[in-house]
């Protein structure tokens, strides 16, 4: 029988034990004495967030598919059992094994979101594990990072031995084999490390130097030792066809926010919205082919169980065989009693029709992300979506029987005037309008509802608008305002509704997302004057971050409201990730003159992706 | 309600499992009903949902080896391998122990539960013998106790059927755990002790759950009908 590492007292204590416990279906034990190499991954937020992540259980499984590693996982504990783990000293303990973390050879930690980053110093604290990468001994797991936030990990570099920058499927057995044969040959912690610099994609913080101008900006990367390459080039899959995929993921016991099969249909994709960082660190675009998602959703609806299934990418409906495969799955998933979970399509008649097959329409809703009110701001970012798409398309669902229709915004974009946000609300107004219209009033059998949401755009690295300043968290409530009172002057404003994000999160975003390492010590202070769990608004706390920012004499303003130049160096340029930097500036300036930029599916752009030599659409 | 086909699954839950609630334990049977393949029966409508339902939820933290759903089939699957093929979909602190193929009358668990067996660990049970004989035999004992933040007043011997001292530390008692007024296993021994038990007790376990036949005695959930293992 399994056992817990925590006892029975406290496992009755704490809310949802689960959490903490192990053993879910298709969750792997292995035999201690078959394996080399034991591996911990850690998704540093709670359970329920950590299980729905479609890239650890890829991970898992294929780490897992290695005959001498076995990879177990590990969770932020919720700050209920924090407390009581720090009171009695117990070491943060794997799931699988129940073992101390601080046993194993590696803690890899996926970085999604950069609020969570005091959780990572929760899990390390906890762990046992110094929290500063320098302080670690040969008795230490080597901490490495991973997941989008690794495209710029300089704010968290130093509390990582490593981060491996790109698509996890394609160079970990390298790095297992070279861990491996280090601690077969007696080798240091230190030798490991300089000898893994020399596989792509592997970054080691302490290997690299970071000069700084006297105005803080970046002078240089320069190596610590000699024959450390300056440049880390991202790791792509080439082909998604025989890549790892899970199918047989865990189930866990308790809901998951995510509580259904994710089949991943594309990576990458070829719209080239200026804000987004995942539309530039995923190409090139590659597709898995249709009959390789049918089996896969196949085995995956016998192997888990689930009541559900989504498709997952970031651009759905740029899937080419996408008609097929929906229609395979609908008729498939019937027979097996599974729902589909739709992603956001583009709305036509073939959508409207799948749509009205797979969900109650009465009860669902229609989803449009214009992102911007005006054409002159969507022509600004990129996004190819026209105020005649958003209406024609309300116009075929509101003859559907749809009467619910979500629109999504961002606030704050680069050249953002009055003028954009007012469009807003004008254009919220103009689908209310259609409705009306479109439907005679006997046909009409409830009130148009239309939500609006904003968030705030944040800049990231590895986009167009990484030079952009952000607006301040005045700017932003301004914006928020402005919005909701030309919501309120519509005619139509008792069927609008609108809903925006917090501003303080979204300033400390932007901090974190363009920032340095000399932030480490501003993240160390902020959780040791207890911040953790940022990303849950019950949890965070401004004045903590503000006090964290202020005893280190750093201006928060210098990352996010800054006029970065041209030339800057950025702190994440020691990065390749195919698109180059000439791109990525050359479409700064088409943004500044309001140029769109064609879809990549249509006419290559020449952004550079195309030296990994993947993807069909690189080559047409 | 001709020609429905029920069955009736018992199971046992140990170990860590103990601390997943009743709702997931409901939804990972779903899951292993879906994985096993067999042809159970669903709701109509958007989101089908299997016939399923249980007998009496169990407390987070509590073992058992007696409990029970029951699965409303479209066809029966062959019953001779069917307990194997669910163990096969479970998890190590989960496992069936036979199914019942329900007779035509039987009403589904839930309504059909009118008694419990508990059984309590201790660390020593010697000496206690007289202590629980007394208090056993009692015709009445108003007990007032504390659950959710009110105080509860009951007369235990209504509620409390029988009682065995199976070992040195092992204490059977059958519990009313019917709809109508089930006594929680934690309050008979909250209870003991007041009444001056020594012994400690260690933990726990369900071990059975009963209805009543047409003559009043107590019959097992399993033997409604046909038992396959």
């Amino acid at each position: 029988m399994r056992k817990t590492a925590l006892s029975h007292e406290i496992l009755m204590t704490v809310d949802k034990p689960a959490r903490y416990i192990g053993g879910e279906f298709n969750s792997v034990m292995k035999d201690l004495n078959n394996i080399d190499i034991r591996f911990c991954m850690c998704f540093p937020d709670v359970y329920e967030i950590g299980m729905s992540h479609l890239g650890i259980q890829i991970l898992y499984a294929m780490f897992n598919s290695f005959e001498d590693t076995w990879c177990e996982r590990v969770y932020s504990p919720w700050p209920d059992l924090d407390k009581i783990m720090r009171d009695k000293n117990i070491p943060l303990f794997s799931l699988e094994s129940q073992d101390p973390v601080k046993d194993f050879d590696f803690l890899g930690i996926t970085l999604q979101y950069e609020m969570c980053y005091t959780n990572i110093l929760q899990v390390l604290e906890l762990s046992q594990i110094p929290v500063w990468a320098k302080d670690r001994t040969e008795d230490d797991p080597i901490v490495i990072g991973g997941g989008p936030c690794s495209y710029n990990p300089e704010p968290i570099a130093e509390f990582f031995d490593m981060f491996y920058i790109g698509e996890g499927e394609v160079a970990y057995r390298e790095l297992l084999d070279l861990y491996k044969a280090c601690k077969k040959e007696g080798y240091s912690r230190e030798d490991f490390l300089y000898k893994a610099t020399k596989i792509d994609g592997i970054y080691v913080p302490s290997l690299i130097n970071v000069e700084y101008n006297d105005d803080y900006t970046i002078k240089e990367f320069l190596p610590v030792k000699e024959g450390v390459r300056t440049v880390v080039k991202k790791e792509v899959e080439t082909d998604l066809n025989d890549s790892f995929y899970p199918v047989k993921p865990i189930i866990p016991f308790i809901k998951a926010t995510q509580d259904r099969i994710t089949l991943e249909i594309m990576r990458g994709c070829p719209r080239g919205c200026r804000f987004c960082q995942a539309g530039q660190l995923y190409r090139p675009i590659r597709t898995r082919d249709v009959e390789v998602l049918k089996e896969y959703a196949r085995q995956m609806i016998e192997n888990s169980g689930y009541e559900e299934i989504n498709l997952s990418s970031l651009s759905s409906s740029d899937y080419p065989e996408l008609k097929e495969l929906i229609l395979y799955l609908i008729d498939y998933c019937n027979e097996k009693k599974v729902n589909i979970s739709l992603p956001s399509l583009r709305i036509d008649a073939f959508s409207l029709d799948v749509m009205g097959q797979v969900q109650d329409i009465k009860k669902s809703s229609l989803t449009f992300a214009p992102e911007a009110g005006s054409q002159r701001m969507r022509n600004v970012i990129n996004k190819g979506l026209t105020e005649e798409q958003i209406l024609e398309g309300s116009r075929l669902a509101f003859l559907g029987g749809w009467n619910k229709v979500k629109l999504y915004f961002m606030l704050g974009l680069p050249f953002e005037e009055d003028e954009d946000v007012v469009a807003i609300a004008e254009l919220c107004e103009k689908v209310a309008k259609e409705y009306y219209e479109t439907l005679p009033k006997e046909q009409r059998k409830q009130r148009v509802s239309i939500t609006a949401s904003t968030s705030f755009f944040i800049p990231k690295p590895f986009t167009p608008f990484q030079w952009a300043s952000q607006f301040t968290l005045e700017d932003f409530r301004d914006k928020a305002y402005l919005t909701r009172t030309s919501i309120m002057n519509q005619l139509n404003q008792r069927s609008i509704k609108y809903n925006w994000h917090d501003t303080d999160v979204s300033v400390l975003e932007g901090v974190f997302a363009r920032g340095d390492r000399r932030l480490a010590k501003v993240i160390y202070d902020a959780y040791k004057n207890g911040a953790m769990y940022d990303a849950w608004n019950d949890y965070f706390n401004y004045d903590i971050w503000l006090k964290a920012f202020d005893d280190n004499n750093i201006d928060m303003k210098f990352y996010t409201t800054r006029k970065r130049e041209l030339d800057e160096v950025f702190p994440w340029d020691f990065i390749d990730i195919g698109v180059t930097k000439n791109y990525l500036k050359r479409e700064w300036l088409r943004a500044k003159e309001g140029k769109i930029t064609e879809n990549c599916m249509i006419k290559c752009n020449g952004c550079g992706a195309n030296v990994y030599g993947a993807g069909k659409f690189c080559f047409k | 309600m001709e020609d429905k086909k029920v069955l009736r699954f018992k199971f046992k839950k140990y170990g860590p499992i103990v601390y997943i609630g009743h709702l997931d334990i409901m939804r990972f049977f779903q899951k292993a009903i879906r994985r096993s393949g067999i042809d159970a029966a669903y709701t109509e409508g958007f989101s089908p949902h299997l016939k399923l339902s249980f007998a009496q939820p169990l407390s987070v933290g509590v073992e058992t080896d007696g409990d029970y759903f029951d699965l409303e089939m479209e066809t029966l699957p062959d019953l001779n391998t069917l307990v194997s093929g669910m163990n096969k979909q479970c998890v190590d602190g989960i496992e069936i122990l036979n199914v019942t193929l329900l007779n035509d009358d039987v009403q589904n668990g839930m309504s059909s539960v009118k008694a419990a067996d508990y059984i309590y660990s201790f660390d020593s049970l010697l000496g206690e013998k007289e202590l629980l004989d007394k208090f056993f035999s009692q015709e009445t004992y108003i007990f007032e106790y504390i659950r959710k933040e009110k105080t509860k007043v009951k007369d235990l011997m209504e509620d409390i059927y029988e009682y065995k001292i199976l070992s040195d530390n092992e204490l059977l008692v059958k519990v009313n755990s019917s709809s109508a007024g089930n006594l929680k296993a934690d309050v008979v021994i909250e209870a003991l002790e007041k009444y001056g038990l020594k012994a400690k007790c260690l933990k726990f376990k369900r071990s059975d759950l009963y209805t009543t036949d047409s003559e009043g005695r107590f019959l097992s959930l399993r033997d409604q009908g046909e038992v396959f293992f």
